[in-house]
């Protein structure tokens, strides 16, 4: 008995430890010719600072009282991609081998920068190596030190935390491997090229359209907005706080006051009390998708009807505004990131001049657009009716 | 006559080591440059803080207690260094202030178990919010970088004749970690108090003195940890060192050391360490996902724990 228990124990060992392991992506070079990106076609890409102008974020976040001194290598400019969801991949010259740490994948938008990546090195035939770094820095750190030994072309990353990412980029800029990064900037080191959203417009235009609300159905403007943001300064708060915040300048009579968590649940019990209390209550807002789970859930068991914005795409927060139940978001793509990012990529290992920052479009999304742009979120094919059915 | 042992038995007394052994040469097989000494060394490196706050750990569960708390108080180290360098202070001040805050932290977990008569899991569970709120409420929530270069390479990004300064922190605390716990009465008196609390009382051993002495040694390992977490990230973080207190106990409990107390091996322990470490880092390059690293983990624990169960059991029938 004691035999089989130990045998079956060290079967289970053998078949986790081999099931963890990936297929071997080891590069095979293959001559092609290489189709690049023109980024100053103006259908594509609109030009914000010139080519030529030495490009960073710093000025953007010490504003907002974000410490930042990080640099940016590119040289041409920053420009914002108008192309909607489809992104065109230029295509290599030869098969590279290029590594992706994700920040983390057990989020929708984690989830579908990993998607979008993997969907976009297959098509172009790039080698991935991929990594979840589970929000932890240590991790991101570790598995770019293993990638400069295995000698990868690029690296791409979605920081898990802003500062104490500089080592790893650092250690990649000794080795002379490019650095691109996605989604939230890091706010120390110097990368190659940066693919971001204007956070200050998502928030504005959750902003905009609570308060559009507002006006339309008569209120005196007059009360108090709650919105559900991180315990924590994070770099994308304080941004959608700024343009949620400049969205009621003009009103003096609104009160818009923070309430904070992390989790869904804990939004759920910061919110409970107050919607369930207070009747000065013109709004909420969730200015991430965690924080509008919570306001959505809170608001439906209350069994009141208040006017909830949000920022970000997750699927749960497209079918509340389907449902009526959330007025909208402002949305960006993740997997359009993806895209932008492994462009970037490519056209830097080719040695093609790129932009040092993309700037994605953000759009926002109500019940009149939401099941058009549910494939823009999550692929072609995807639907929305889909997914309420269960099959999404 | 020395008794010659059989094959089975050495097996049982080398498993640590064997099992090593196995995963090298299987991820040496897969991936080749998980070989490459630079990658063990960063292996080494990115395992070095838990390496030290499982010595820690070791004594605690040898005593049949243990620490939740040790994660919250590397973030609570790591938060005060970076403000209090940010505000002005010395590195020549900071840095005696927090390895005394953080032998602080531990000491009061122990009177609170000693004195309060409070369970350690209890006692450290409470410490473990108060400290992680504390490093949160003096650092607004944010990541305070550390600008101090010579800091952050003493005790995270430098070297020494190419091996880095975590690297040598970590042998340092194991000189010290096995000399207290194999050649000390401390280490003599852990093992007898895991035993058997009751006797160990009656044989005159100061059974609260000693359970308050490890618990700050265990607040001091913590701190270390500290010091090398924010070495290797430039930056106190409040949310440093979430899953620490848990892996410093796995990898003690990996290496052979009871849960329930009484045995323990400072030994073992860096080799439920290594294990861990090889198992990270070769999953890693071998392109697993955090998820799938999580499983494996998880397997491995439960199947070396319940090996080591049974291993136990039989040595228990042929004593009998």
């Amino acid at each position: 008995m004691k035999k089989t228990l130990a045998f079956a124990l060290a079967l289970i060992m053998s078949v986790s430890l081999f099931s963890a392991c990936g297929k071997d992506t080891g590069g095979q070079d293959k001559e092609m010719t290489a189709a690049l990106t023109d980024f100053s076609d103006p259908k594509l890409f609109e030009q914000i600072e010139p080519v030529g102008t030495k490009v960073d974020l710093n000025d953007y976040y010490n504003e907002l009282g974000v410490e930042c001194d990080m640099g940016i290598r590119a040289t041409g400019g920053s420009v914002k991609w108008l192309g909607g969801g489809n992104v065109p991949l230029p295509t290599p010259s030869k098969t590279y081998t290029i590594a992706f740490s994700d920040y983390y994948t057990v989020d929708e938008v984690g989830a579908m920068y990993m998607e979008g990546m993997k969907q976009a090195a297959e098509e172009i035939g790039v080698n991935l190596i991929t990594q979840d770094a589970d929000y932890d820095q240590n991790l991101q750190n570790q598995a770019i030190e293993q990638w400069i030994l295995q000698g990868v072309d690029a690296v791409i990353m979605t920081p898990c935390d802003f500062y104490a990412c500089k080592d790893g980029i650092e250690a990649l800029h000794e080795a002379g491997i490019p650095v691109i990064t996605l989604d939230a900037p890091p706010c120390a080191g110097e990368v190659d090229a940066c693919v971001v959203y204007d956070a200050v417009e998502q928030g504005r235009q959750a902003g905009d359209a609570l308060r559009e609300y507002l006006l339309a159905n008569g209120s005196d403007m007059k009360g108090t907005i709650y919105y559900g943001t991180l315990p924590f300064i994070h770099p994308n708060a304080v941004t959608r706080e700024k343009g949620f915040f400049q969205a009621f300048e003009d009103y003096p009579g609104i009160e818009i006051k923070a309430l904070t968590g992390e989790s869904p649940e804990d939004h759920y019990t910061a919110f409970e009390g107050i919607v369930a209390g207070d009747d000065s209550i013109l709004g909420l807002w969730g200015l991430y998708s965690s924080a509008t789970y919570g306001i959505m859930n809170v608001v439906k068991a209350s069994g009141k009807n208040y006017p909830i914005t949000s920022v970000d795409n997750d699927r749960v927060i497209l079918e509340g505004i389907y449902n009526g139940e959330v007025l909208g978001s402002s949305c960006y793509s993740a997997v359009e990131g993806s895209r932008l990012a492994l462009m970037l990529a490519i056209n830097i290992l080719e040695g093609n001049e790129v932009p040092a920052i993309i700037y994605q479009t953000n759009t926002y999304i109500d019940k009149s657009n939401v099941e058009e742009m549910f494939p823009v979120y999550y692929g072609e094919g995807k639907t929305l009716a889909d997914y309420m059915a269960g099959n999404g | 006559m020395k008794k010659r042992r059989s094959i089975g038995q050495i097996l049982i007394d080398f498993r640590t080591i064997l099992i090593l052994i196995f995963l090298i040469a299987i991820f040496t097989y897969l991936k080749p440059v998980f070989i490459n000494p630079i990658n063990l060394l960063n292996m080494l490196k990115r395992q070095s803080f838990t390496m030290i706050a499982a010595f820690g750990m070791t004594f605690l569960l040898t005593l049949g207690v243990f620490d939740m708390s040790a994660g919250s108080t590397v973030a609570l180290v790591g938060i005060v260094l970076a403000y209090g360098l940010n505000k002005g202070v010395s590195a020549a001040i900071m840095l005696p202030a927090v390895i005394l805050l953080s032998i602080l932290c531990g000491f009061i977990n122990g009177i609170i178990v000693v004195k309060g008569k409070i369970p350690a899991f209890l006692t450290t569970l409470a410490t473990m919010n108060i400290y992680r709120g504390l490093a949160q409420t003096i650092s607004d929530g944010k990541t305070i970088s550390i600008k101090l270069k010579w800091l952050t390479n003493l005790f995270g990004n430098g070297t020494v004749f190419g091996i880095p300064t975590p690297v040598i922190i970590m042998l340092i605390f194991l000189v010290i970690a096995a000399f207290l716990f194999y050649k000390t009465k401390l280490g003599f008196y852990c093992r007898c108090i895991g035993g058997n609390t009751e006797a160990s009382k009656v044989a005159g051993i100061n059974v609260n003195l000693i359970q308050i002495v490890a618990f700050c040694m265990m607040g001091l390992a913590a701190g270390a940890a500290g010091l090398i977490e924010c070495g290797l990230m430039n930056a106190g973080m409040p949310d440093l060192g979430a899953d620490l207190a848990m892996d410093a106990i796995a990898a003690a409990v990996l290496g052979g050391t009871a849960i329930s107390g009484g045995l323990g091996t400072i030994w073992g322990t860096i080799g439920g360490a290594l294990i861990m470490g090889i198992l990270n880092s070769g999953l890693a390059l071998m392109g697993a996902q955090t998820p799938v690293q999580l499983l494996v983990k998880g397997f491995v624990i439960i199947a070396a724990i319940l090996m080591d169960n049974m291993l136990k059991s039989r040595k228990t029938v042929v004593k009998a």
